[in-house]
Order: C-alpha cells, then sequence, then structure tokens
C-alpha cells in the first residue's frame, strides 16, 4: 500500500505543503528584521493554548490561534515600549508559555504530558479533517494579507523610520507581521510541532539568501524550499517512523548546507563576469 | 481655509518657535525658519547643533516640545500627503540580512498606503528606471545593495528619494564619505532638481561644492537661546566660515568655534 492511500497521510501532507510554502513568506520579513527568535517564542506562547484545550476537551486550533495572538501583540507591544527591558520581558512570555502549556496539559484528566509530544514535535496522524479547513483559512488569510500589505511590510522591513515618511503605518504593519507569524506556528502546529515550526520559517531563508541578490526573490526561493523540505522530511518521517518535525527541519538544514556549497562558484562566476 | 491660503503664501516648509529636548537638555530653541518654493536650503552647524534633529522634527520622526511645524502649509500633526515630500536619511543601509537588489531599493519610494490597493504603474517603473540613470546605476539594478560601495550607496539612497518624484526633498548629509566622482553626480543632480523647481533641504558640512546653488543658508549652532544664527542667502558671514568650508585648509572642527553661551 502506497502513503498516499491512506487518508491521514493526505491530510499530513496537504497540511505539510501548506506550512512549508508559506512559512518562509514570513519568515523573510522576520529575518530582515532581525526577529528570527520572534517566532520560536511565538510558539512557546502557543503551546499554553494546547495545554488549555487538553484541559477543557475543546479543539486545540482555535486556542492556539487566541494565544499565539494574544502573545503577538504582546510582543510587538513590549518591543514598542522598550528596546532594552524588552529582551528580558520576551523572555519571561516565552518561558510563561511552555510553562503553562504543559501545566495545563498535565492537569487534564487522562491526558498527561504524553499528548504534547505530538504538539511539541508533529505527528502524522493528528492531523483531523475538521483541522485541513482551518489550516486552509488560516493560509487564506496569510495570502491576502501579503498581497495588500505585502509592500508596506517590505517597506518597513527596509528601513522604518523612511517608511514612516512615506505615511506607513508602521506600528500597525508590525503588528499585522508578529500576527501573521503567530499564524504560520498555528498553521505549523500539527506536523512541524511548535517547538520546531519557527525553523521551517527560518531555514529555507538562510539557505536561499546565499544565493539571490534580491528579496523578491529570497522569498521565492525559501518557499520553494520549504515546500520541498517539509514534503520529503513528511515522508522520510513516515518510513523511518520519526516525528514529521525534526525529519522536516534536518532535510531543510541539509538544503542549507548544500546550498552553501554550490554558492562559492555562483558568487564567484558573477564578481568575474 | 487658512492651509490653502498659506500655501499660496508659499512656504513649503515653515517652523515657529520650534524646541526640541531629549533627557531635558535642549537640543533646539526657538527654530523659526521657512523653505520656499523652488528653493534650495543648505543647514550647517557644528556636531551636535541639531541638524538632524530638525529634520526629524520637520518629518515628525522627532516629537517636539513647543512650537509649530508646517509642511505645504498643513500642521504637522494633520499632513497626510506623504508623497510630496522624500528623505534621504544620514545612515546608510548597510549590510541587510536579506539580500536587497538596487532595484527594489529605489522601487521601495512608491510604496504608500495609499497606492495600496494598485498594482505598480508602467509610469512608476519608468521614474524608477530614470532615477537610477541619473545617479548613473542603472547598469547595477540587479545587483544586492550592499555589494555596492559606501557612495554608491548613498547615490541609490538618492535615487530611491528621485524616484518619489516629491516637490520637497530633504537629505541629510547626503555626500558624507563621498569620492569626487559620486559628488559630482550628486552636484548635478541638485542642480536638476533646481531647474525642475523642486524645494530642496540639504544637511552638509560642506558648502564648497554646491554654494553655486544654494539660495538660502541656515547655520545651527549648539546652546544658544536661539538655535538658528544664521539665516539667509550665501555667502555666510567670515565668522561663520568654519561651519561650511573646512575640508582643506581650515584647522579642525570645533578649534574655530566662537565662543558660545550655556543656556540658563
Amino acid at each position: 500500500m502506497g502513503l498516499l492511500d491512506y487518508d491521514f497521510m493526505r491530510r499530513a501532507l496537504l497540511a505539510a505543503a501548506l506550512i512549508g510554502l508559506f512559512a518562509p513568506l514570513i519568515g523573510v520579513f522576520l529575518v530582515q528584521r532581525r526577529l528570527a527568535l520572534l517566532g520560536d517564542g511565538m510558539g512557546h506562547v502557543a503551546l499554553t493554548g494546547v495545554g488549555l484545550a487538553l484541559l477543557l476537551r475543546t479543539a486545540p486550533i482555535p486556542t492556539a490561534m487566541i494565544t499565539a495572538a494574544a502573545g503577538a501583540f504582546l510582543i510587538e507591544f513590549i518591543r514598542a515600549r522598550s528596546r532594552t527591558a524588552g529582551d528580558v520581558a520576551l523572555a519571561l512570555l516565552f518561558y510563561g508559555g511552555i510553562a503553562g502549556g504543559v501545566l495545563f496539559a498535565s492537569l487534564a484528566p487522562g491526558q498527561g504530558t504524553g499528548t504534547l509530544n505530538a504538539y511539541l514535535f508533529g505527528s502524522l496522524s493528528t492531523v483531523a479533517a475538521s483541522d485541513l479547513i482551518a489550516l486552509v483559512i488560516l493560509c487564506a488569510i496569510i495570502v491576502i494579507t501579503l498581497v495588500v500589505f505585502g509592500r508596506e511590510m517590505f517597506a518597513v522591513s527596509l528601513d522604518a523610520q523612511i517608511a514612516a515618511t512615506q505615511g506607513v503605518a508602521v506600528r500597525s504593519i508590525s503588528t499585522m507581521m508578529a500576527m501573521l507569524a503567530a499564524i504560520v506556528v498555528v498553521v505549523g502546529m500539527r506536523t512541524v510541532g511548535l517547538l520546531l515550526v519557527s525553523a521551517i520559517m527560518i531555514v529555507p531563508v538562510a539557505a536561499a539568501q546565499q544565493i539571490t541578490r534580491s528579496f523578491r526573490a529570497t522569498a521565492a526561493l525559501g518557499s520553494a524550499l520549504g515546500l520541498t523540505a517539509s514534503v520529503l522530511g513528511l515522508v522520510g518521517s513516515y518510513y523511518v517512523q520519526v516525528p514529521p518535525g525534526p525529519a522536516i527541519v534536518i532535510v531543510a538544514l541539509g538544503g542549507f548546507a548544500v546550498i552553501a556549497v554550490v554558492a562559492v562558484p555562483v558568487r564567484r562566476y558573477r564578481t568575474t563576469r | 481655509m487658512t492651509a490653502e491660503r498659506r500655501e499660496l503664501d508659499g512656504a513649503i516648509v515653515s517652523t515657529q518657535h520650534l524646541c526640541v529636548a531629549f533627557d531635558g537638555a535642549t537640543v533646539l530653541q526657538d527654530v523659526s525658519i521657512t523653505l520656499a518654493p523652488a528653493q534650495v536650503t543648505a543647514l550647517l552647524g557644528p556636531n551636535g547643533s541639531g541638524k538632524s534633529t530638525l529634520i526629524n522634527a520637520l518629518v515628525g520622526l522627532q516629537a517636539v516640545q513647543h512650537g509649530t511645524v508646517e509642511l505645504f502649509g498643513i500642521p504637522l500633526g494633520r499632513f497626510s500627503q506623504w508623497q510630496r515630500l522624500a528623505l534621504v536619511p544620514q545612515h546608510l543601509p548597510g549590510a541587510s540580512s536579506i539580500p536587497v537588489s538596487v532595484w527594489e531599493t529605489v522601487m521601495s519610494a512608491r510604496i504608500s498606503p495609499r497606492r495600496r490597493w494598485r498594482p505598480i504603474q508602467r509610469s512608476e517603473r519608468q521614474l524608477c528606471t530614470d532615477a537610477l540613470d541619473r545617479v548613473g546605476l542603472l547598469h547595477r539594478r540587479r545587483d544586492r545593495l550592499d555589494t555596492l560601495s559606501g557612495g554608491q550607496q548613498r547615490r541609490v539612497m538618492l535615487a530611491r528619494a528621485l524616484a518619489a518624484d516629491a516637490q520637497l526633498l530633504i537629505l541629510d548629509e547626503p555626500t558624507a564619505g563621498m569620492d569626487a566622482q559620486n559628488l559630482q553626480v550628486f552636484v548635478e543632480v541638485i542642480a536638476h532638481q533646481r531647474e525642475l523647481g523642486r524645494t530642496v533641504l540639504i544637511v552638509t558640512h560642506d558648502l564648497d561644492d554646491i554654494e553655486h546653488l544654494i539660495d538660502q543658508a541656515i547655520v545651527l549652532e549648539p546652546s544658544t537661546d536661539q538655535s538658528v544664527v544664521f539665516a539667509g542667502p550665501p555667502p555666510l558671514p567670515p565668522s561663520m566660515h568654519h561651519v561650511a568650508h573646512h575640508h582643506h585648509e581650515t584647522p579642525p572642527q570645533g578649534a574655530a568655534s566662537p565662543v558660545v553661551a550655556v543656556d540658563p
């Protein structure tokens, strides 16, 4: 039997394809703004939402989305308020996210922390049909927001001060970027897992920027690499019997290494041209 | 009504009794200046005299303690026609985490909430092409911005401002660290903007190469009751030559400064 004959694998593959395709499109803005670790923290905060869902026996995607969005809002608020104390305040928020998640999950009757593993590192079998609808809606929100506000996000990422003198609402656009990162975290929660979801935002972008010369090309190549890594990693995890999150991230890191090697002759060619 | 009337009167930028302080220390005191249409103004003064602060206050990047700023006759707090001005900041874009091409940098001048719902027009691409051509870097448009030299990056930032096609151009030390060839391009661009009837404000330490293009010079001094110690057409009074002509023969900055009164 091929892996596509299983319903759960078809759903997992689709979920992985969505996260692989869209996470780098948001990650490229985070890396440019030197906020690569923001997605990591947002994943920690979303864990509290998952813990709450286990405790209250509700669906995890809505509660994770609410806590991640609240976390994104709080993070932007802290960042805007102070540069120096912000670092520590963010650390506190992230520790609180993990601790809250594990605590609530442990209190949940008959679940225990074992269930959390599926959310921390991804799982092949947990993408429900109802989840897929939520994921598709969340991805549609990402696409529409990027089409309408992507250029203003680019302006803010380039230089927030200049953007302000072009009439761009820098604070609102920054908050919007953090919200999109929160959405990506929730989309990736099922397949990549909350601890590694930021890797699928960052690693493909870091790989792509070694050989690209423009922001647009970096986003496009990053997205293509993210899609490839997600699908290959997921299929690999099925055959090797490991959680999909680590498999996807290892494949993406492999892509980074391959491009690092290829980049040397490419750069040499460009400079001697 | 009053806004339209003032615009007919002509001020593109005007400030009245502007005061700016950070952490209790006064940086700008009682600054009242006017930039008339189609005028090129040089903003001069020693380091720490508040030139960049004044520019930031004009475009709303710096909070103001007292006084008013008007752009195109509209008080800054109500001003929303940002497409009418373009700023070249003092800092260079520098090394970027994500590659950004020269073309993308120049095209970013066309980003505005007003154009959010409409795709880039052919005429806007043409503006960007012309701007890059004018600074002589059209052939580098596909390259990563941070692979260009510092002087070339300044030319790209100048092209970015030109691509905004704005009536008011504000340049904060646009020639810092430029060699003769880059400087020549810059002088030609300013001369062209002057011919087009644009209003230009240039912060500089060196009037030598652009004095013939300057209609008004404004000189700031730190820690005085009035930050503006001179405003008018060049040449500057001999006592102020040190703020504008110091790069070859005059002694290092500060050595020739008059003793200034400390703010009470």
